[in-house]
């Protein structure tokens, strides 16, 4: 497996960190660890849920669709968000529309 | 006097009774069988089962039986959640039972007359998702931890037996679908040169991608390019819905936007958990604009003679089935003779390690051609630089110099 996930809740955030590829051997588990995250977040007033994407080097769509069905369960924007994604993996939630959704930031 | 056996040699001999190359030269239903006797064997067990989950994800069915002792129903199916087997396939962990302490033997796929007094079950992964689980019995004891452990190694060795098994039969299925619902050769269309290509990725990549183009009744003309997510004979068989309910909302609907809306609520309401990227564009009876709309799909080429081909400037809206809801946009963009345009699945220019950015400004570079069919074999080309695994569709479309019936 070339993905690790650690999830961590503190003051109000539940963050996700990935690091390695995330594809479609791999984004089951981000999956889960999403749906265990939002449980999470779901228990402490006004926490959000955090995925940081710093030290993944690889994402493809399987990965995306991870991020927004998190997104979708979560609530929207204002309960979850993707942050840190640089580089290639930057460029391909650019390319297919979705980083402004999932990370609240606008080009 | 009995011959104390060294523990080390003693656990090395259980890991190669299990892993022993020569299994790989049975057939998968022996493979199997094989490996549950050589399990029992080992751990004293008098039964043991695999389930793997069927083609709807939702049940599981005892695919294999080992064990002296015939206690499994063959065939028998176990809901997800549903006793111990069902149990762990939701949870994805090994878990034991005390069937004594719990006072309740019972198992959906056992004999109502089975009295095993413990259990212990472990999923049988494929990549990061639960395919099945292993189960096995004991009449009486216990299992100790070496034996789970020897357990999950058994299930890892199942699990690659199962992915080889449904590799080879799904791929065939997956190309044979595919090919019947994303023809070779788009039909010819009045005032427009168009061509495409579907080709299937490697092992893991093939089913999901497609083009669609059709004539409507008004003289409109729809181009589509898509890309469910996931892979396989599943995402396939998705596919072939949405692009069937795509035409269906097109008839109704000459809005790019609109026709993309419906189709989101559709796939929302009756293909819990799919997702979908593509592209629908509607070319006007003139042949002179085309209006289209993107959700969550890479945008398309222009071609032109004189100049360095570029993306089409458009909003990329959410793909379909992401949220409930979505705004959708319509873009309209004026198309002529001198113009060709290029639809394509992200397999023609996602490469691990290497820039998409980068990816695309290659591609653009190399496309020139005056024809719709020049265009697709210089798209191709950009691919044959490396190896896709994912599948590739790739439709383009140029207005003929004079528009009108053949």
């Amino acid at each position: 497996m070339d993905v690790s996930i650690s999830t961590m809740g503190t003051a109000g955030v539940v963050r996700v960190s990935v690091a390695g590829e995330v594809d479609l051997a791999s984004s089951g588990w981000l999956t889960r660890e999403i749906e265990s995250a939002v449980a999470m977040a779901a228990d402490l007033p006004g926490a959000t849920v955090v995925v940081d994407l710093s030290q993944v080097s690889f994402l493809d769509s399987s990965g995306i669709n991870a991020l927004i069905t998190g997104s979708r369960l979560a609530g929207g924007i204002d309960h979850f968000r993707v942050a840190g994604a640089t580089g290639l993996v930057r460029e391909v939630l650019e390319f297919t529309g979705v980083w402004s959704h999932l990370s609240g930031e606008h080009a | 006097m009995a011959h104390r056996i060294d523990p080390g040699t003693e656990k090395l001999r259980r890991i190669q009774a299990v892993t022993d190359s020569a299994l790989s030269s049975l057939e998968f239903g022996d493979l199997l069988a094989e490996l549950l006797k050589r399990t029992c064997d080992l751990m004293q067990a008098n039964t043991a089962a695999v389930l793997l989950l069927d083609a709807t994800g939702s049940e599981l069915v005892v695919t294999a039986t080992g064990g002296g002792d015939e206690v499994v129903i063959r065939e028998a199916r176990v809901r997800l959640g549903e006793g111990l087997a069902g149990q762990v396939a939701v949870r994805a962990q090994t878990q034991t039972v005390d069937y004594i302490a719990t006072g309740d033997g019972s198992e959906p796929f056992l004999l109502p007359d089975a009295r095993l007094a413990c259990a212990v079950s472990v999923p049988i992964f494929a990549a990061s998702r639960v395919t099945g689980v292993i189960y096995v019995g004991k009449f009486d004891d216990s299992f100790s931890t070496d034996d789970i452990e020897l357990l999950r190694l058994v299930a890892d060795r199942a699990s690659l037996a199962v992915q080889a098994h449904l590799s080879e039969s799904d791929r065939a299925a997956t190309l044979a679908l595919q090919r019947s619902l994303v023809p070779a050769r788009p039909s010819p269309i009045p005032g427009l040169d168009v061509a495409a290509r579907y080709i299937p990725g490697g092992q893991a990549g093939v089913g999901g991608d497609w083009y669609d183009l059709f004539r409507l009744p008004s003289d409109h003309v729809g181009l589509v390019i898509g890309d469910v997510a996931g892979s396989g004979l599943h995402a396939a068989i998705v596919m072939g819905r949405i692009r069937s309910a795509l035409r269906a909302y097109a008839l109704e609907s000459t809005d790019p936007a609109d026709v993309l809306t419906r189709l989101d609520r559709k796939i929302q309401l009756f293909e819990p958990g799919a997702m979908a990227t593509a592209i629908y564009g509607v070319v006007d009876p003139s042949r002179a604009r085309m209006d289209f709309s993107i959700a969550g799909h890479l945008l398309p080429a222009t071609v032109s003679a004189g100049r360095v081909s570029r993306l089409l400037k458009a909003p990329i809206d959410l793909p379909l089935g992401a949220y409930p809801d979505t705004p959708r946009h319509t873009t309209s963009v004026e198309i002529g003779p001198e113009t060709g345009l290029l639809f394509y699945t992200d397999g023609l220019v996602e490469r691990r390690g290497h820039s998409l950015a980068g990816s695309i400004r290659a591609l653009l570079g190399r496309l020139k051609s005056s024809t719709a069919d020049g265009v697709c074999g210089e798209a191709i080309g950009h691919m044959h630089d490396s190896v896709a695994s994912d599948d590739v569709a790739v439709l383009a479309v140029r207005p003929h110099a004079k528009p009108g019936p053949p």
